[in-house]
């Protein structure tokens, strides 16, 4: 009798599968192409001579304007396209491969498969927030801005920003699975991208309606009321994010259960 | 003519449709809801709406849009019609001007809806004169119809070259974001060449929200349709050159 193991392939092994995958697909460098754009966008305000030679005045406020105006509103554009084409593109190697029966055979259910999907994205996401939230601070001191980086602001919501990614590619990773035009998942992300964009001008309770709309939700700063500063700090909004996860949370793994149910 | 019906039949059952429904009715939602919260500070006037209707429908949602479709329409020959199109009778430079004529009819449905869906949300939702929609404002969405062909001529061929649906979407994506710097930092060069820049240049003609966006006349136009009209000639040949010397399958 062979003393070989017979036992299931484990997340580990899923998840380099799918790093083999990607590296087929490109995807490195369809999220180069985005980190690019996002930076060009997130820092135009740099170009500017005027807003250069006022960058450590008080009232300009560089590093709260810089996350509110530059890399919020390019993120709430550009992550709803990236995340339908980042699923879209991770997902129909599987329709077209009839990769869901074969992975199914060793025990990895669609469902499964795509949360080793997102785990798989999931160090992708966090290094393009990384490096892109360092590139905007880099580029900043060398326009000569010498105020100190408010730091607890920028951490929040860079993490603000992975959350929010991961949470809209899980819901794409769903749709694509159980849709296989890919029609749909591009028009739902440009649908992302206009309400993303716009829960940025809506009033506080429009952001909390929509997936999207949680980067303008988990923003760390407003408009001033009274007019003393441009912007104000507000405490961390804890709970909107807190309501994010929990409900996020709860529709992923209810996707899960479902997609492990249906025949794809 | 027999392919110009092939593609009609097509687009009768085409979801590309839904796209274009969704992104003018948004841009028209969108854009009438900061209107409206913004009543204070905008002046209110049919050319304010629509100027915040269309900033970012012209400068970014409308060439994805236009992506997208151009992905739907040659969709359909990858998946397996490739050889019987070129076994037929049609040649190359039919079947792409009919692909081409076919994407310019759903951005000009497109167009038509979003004039549409300005006068029905300024007459229904603000207090703007139903009868005083001026002129201009249809004169502008053909303006930008025009700027948009050659951005259809473009994403046709990368959409026929490419089987991936993503991929000549994301390659948009960088046209736009390219458009956009050379919009905003008037690089004279770019911005006659690069078609998302054309469009967007053709979008914010004669907007009160965008300063120095130029005039909605012949001097404001013509820098914007001639480039337009010659790039898409270069891509119609190309498409065609390219159908008849490669197997696109």
């Amino acid at each position: 009798m062979s003393g070989r193991s017979t036992s299931l392939p484990g997340f580990g092994k899923a998840v380099r599968l799918e790093y083999a995958k990607m590296r087929r697909l490109r995807t490195s460098l369809v999220l180069g192409a985005v980190l690019l754009a996002t930076i060009l966008f997130g820092t135009m305000q740099l170009f500017d001579a005027d807003h250069r030679a006022r960058i450590n005045e008080p009232n300009t406020m560089h590093w709260e304007f810089l996350l509110l105006t530059g890399y919020s509103s390019t993120k709430a554009l550009f992550m709803p396209l990236l995340a339908a084409v980042l699923a879209s593109r991770q997902v129909d190697i599987e329709h077209h491969g009839n990769g869901w029966l074969r992975t199914s055979m060793f025990g990895v259910t669609p469902g499964r498969l795509c949360t080793v999907k997102l785990l798989a994205l999931m160090p992708l996401v966090v290094l393009s927030t990384v490096v892109e939230m360092s590139v905007l601070v880099l580029a900043s001191r060398a326009a000569g801005a010498t105020t100190p980086l408010p730091w607890v602001q920028w951490l929040w919501y860079g993490a603000v920003v992975v959350i929010v990614t991961l949470g809209v590619v899980g819901l794409h990773l769903w749709l694509a699975a159980r849709v296989e035009s890919q029609l749909v998942g591009l028009g739902v992300g440009v649908l992302g991208g206009f309400l993303g964009f716009f829960s940025m001008l809506m009033p506080p309770w429009f952001a909390h309606l929509t997936p999207w709309g949680y980067l303008a939700a988990g923003l760390p700063y407003q408009l001033s009321p009274t007019g003393d500063a441009p912007l104000i700090a507000i405490p961390l909004p804890w709970g909107s994010m807190a309501l994010f996860c929990c409900v996020m949370l709860g529709v992923l793994a209810l996707a899960r259960v479902r997609l492990d149910r249906v025949e794809i | 003519m027999n392919v110009w019906k092939a593609e009609l039949i097509k687009l009768r059952r085409a979801s590309a449709w839904v796209v274009v429904l969704v992104v003018p009715v948004l841009a028209v939602v969108m854009g009438t809801a900061n209107f409206i919260l913004n009543a204070g500070v905008l002046t209110q006037s049919w050319a304010s709406l629509w100027g915040q209707i269309t900033l970012f429908y012209g400068l970014f949602f409308l060439s994805l849009g236009v992506a997208t479709l151009c992905s739907a329409l040659w969709r359909v020959e990858h998946r397996g019609v490739w050889p019987r199109l070129m076994a037929g009778p049609a040649r190359a430079s039919s079947i792409v001007t009919a692909k081409l004529g076919a994407g310019f009819l759903l951005v000009a449905a497109m167009q038509v809806l979003l004039v549409l869906g300005t006068w029905l949300a300024g007459s229904l939702a603000t207090d703007l004169d139903p009868w005083a929609l001026p002129w201009s404002i249809w004169g502008s969405a053909v303006v930008t119809l025009m700027a948009a062909t050659a951005v259809v001529a473009l994403q046709s061929l990368l959409s026929m070259v490419w089987k991936s649906f993503t991929a000549p979407v994301a390659v948009c994506f960088l046209g736009v974001v390219a458009g956009i710097g050379a919009f905003y930092g008037d690089i004279a060069g770019l911005k006659t060449v690069i078609p998302q820049a054309l469009l967007a240049r053709a979008a914010t003609l004669g907007s009160v929200t965008v300063g120095d966006s130029g005039a909605l006349n012949l001097s404001g136009t013509l820098p914007i349709i001639l480039p337009s009209l010659v790039l898409t000639g270069l891509c119609i040949a190309l498409s065609t050159a390219v159908l008849q010397r490669r197997d696109v399958a």
